[in-house]
């Protein structure tokens, strides 16, 4: 028995909760462009296996018509339904990053925020050329979240940009050492060496962390210096850093001494 | 005694930053990733103040101070929220949930001793009895 569109839709209003999630799966099986809005609205729906079925629908039909019908739940005063879209909106992938870098010009600094999420989840080139865009976001809690997602994504090409990002505040700093050290190469354990010189003791924290992850026998002498550190927990992190480069170094030449720091 | 504080976010970054700034400050520091840990490690630890982040996927930070609150031995215990959060909504939010302070990130690692240490001051977090 077909049911038609028009019927599917006023099911997805329905009392009854097993007929509004049957709505939602069929609009989705049947990849239904017209039903996005209805389907965007049903994330808020008082059932969680209805609110699952739109959202795996959204997915389904993908491209503009269920993007732009997702994109206002992003406002939503519901943080479920906010996760929700983002959810749905990482899902479609590739698809939805025009429409999120449209996001980052956005005067909400939350919906801002959520689009770089969102572009990190998605991890595709596309969506790792606009976040290397929101490095230079007005506010600090996106530019950090943008530093932060270029090092989930662990491209090498984002290390110029995070390292240009060093002249930003302290916060962006930290996010940018910590991205630099999941990244690596040669000009990533330079600049942390750098900042293991920062002024702020939280940077020069971050950038030991890195340091010790990278395990980069050019960062001992700074470590060794900031073993030295007056705050003793700064100074802890570097010692247990300079212990990770040496016994990292002995592993790699075993006929180096261990206690030998050069 | 030195004061054992629980931070609960979801990010490694920022929980690794407030625990640094937090152990800077004198205290001994545990994290937990998400509220269904730090609920875990409350139950098998005591601890004397929770700061915690409020988007956090599983459970959010609402919910996480709504369940510490409804244990008994934690009824009393102070909770600073650090969120990205910064509409009064959300801090009303927060402080209906059971919070006694809500700070919009990136936060000062004095500001966060500071205020951790003003949590920590009996008077000020004790609830209100009434006399006799």
């Amino acid at each position: 028995m077909s049911v038609s569109i028009e019927a599917l839709l006023r099911n997805l209003q329905d009392e009854d909760e097993t007929t509004r999630r049957f709505a939602a799966e069929d609009l989705g099986d049947l990849r239904v462009a017209e039903a996005a809005r209805p389907l965007a609205a049903a994330l808020e729906d008082p059932s969680a296996a209805v609110r699952e079925a739109a959202a795996a629908a959204l997915v389904r039909i993908g491209g503009s018509a269920a993007v732009e019908a997702v994109l206002p739940a992003l406002r939503s005063d519901s943080a479920p339904v906010r996760n929700a879209a983002c959810t749905v909106l990482a899902r479609i992938g590739p698809e939805a990053v025009a429409a999120l870098q449209r996001l980052l010009e956005d005067e909400d600094k939350d919906v801002r925020l959520f689009a770089v999420d969102i572009l990190a989840r998605i991890g595709s080139p596309a969506a790792e050329s606009a976040l290397r865009g929101a490095l230079e976001d007005r506010d600090v809690n996106v530019a950090a979240a943008a530093a932060a997602a270029l090092g989930e994504i662990g491209t090498p090409a984002a290390v110029g940009p995070l390292i240009r990002a060093l002249k930003a505040n302290s916060w962006v700093r930290c996010a940018v050492a910590r991205s630099l050290g999941q990244i690596g190469g040669q000009s990533a354990v330079e600049a942390l060496v750098g900042l293991t010189q920062d002024d702020d003791e939280l940077v020069a924290f971050a950038a030991v962390q890195s340091l010790a992850e990278l395990c980069d026998p050019e960062a001992s002498r700074q470590l060794q210096r900031l073993a030295a550190h007056p705050n003793p927990v700064l100074a802890a992190a570097a010692s247990a850093a300079l212990e990770r480069v040496v016994r990292h170094r002995a592993i790699d030449s075993p006929s180096l001494s261990v206690g030998g720091i050069p | 005694m030195t004061a054992r504080v629980l931070v609960v976010d979801d990010s490694r970054m920022v929980l690794d930053l407030h625990t640094f700034m937090l152990q800077s400050g004198g205290f001994e520091v545990h994290q937990a990733r998400n509220g269904a840990e730090a609920l875990e490690r409350l139950l098998t630890d005591h601890y004397d103040l929770v700061v915690t982040d409020i988007n956090m996927p599983l459970m959010d930070g609402y919910e996480l101070i709504r369940r510490i609150r409804a244990l008994p031995q934690y009824q009393s215990i102070p909770i600073l929220i650090i969120s990205t959060e910064s509409e009064a909504q959300d801090k009303f939010r927060g402080f209906e949930a059971g919070a006694n302070l809500y700070v919009v990130k990136p936060v000062k690692m004095q500001d966060l001793v500071t205020n951790a240490r003003m949590l920590l001051e009996p008077a000020l977090t004790a609830p209100v009895t009434s006399q006799p």
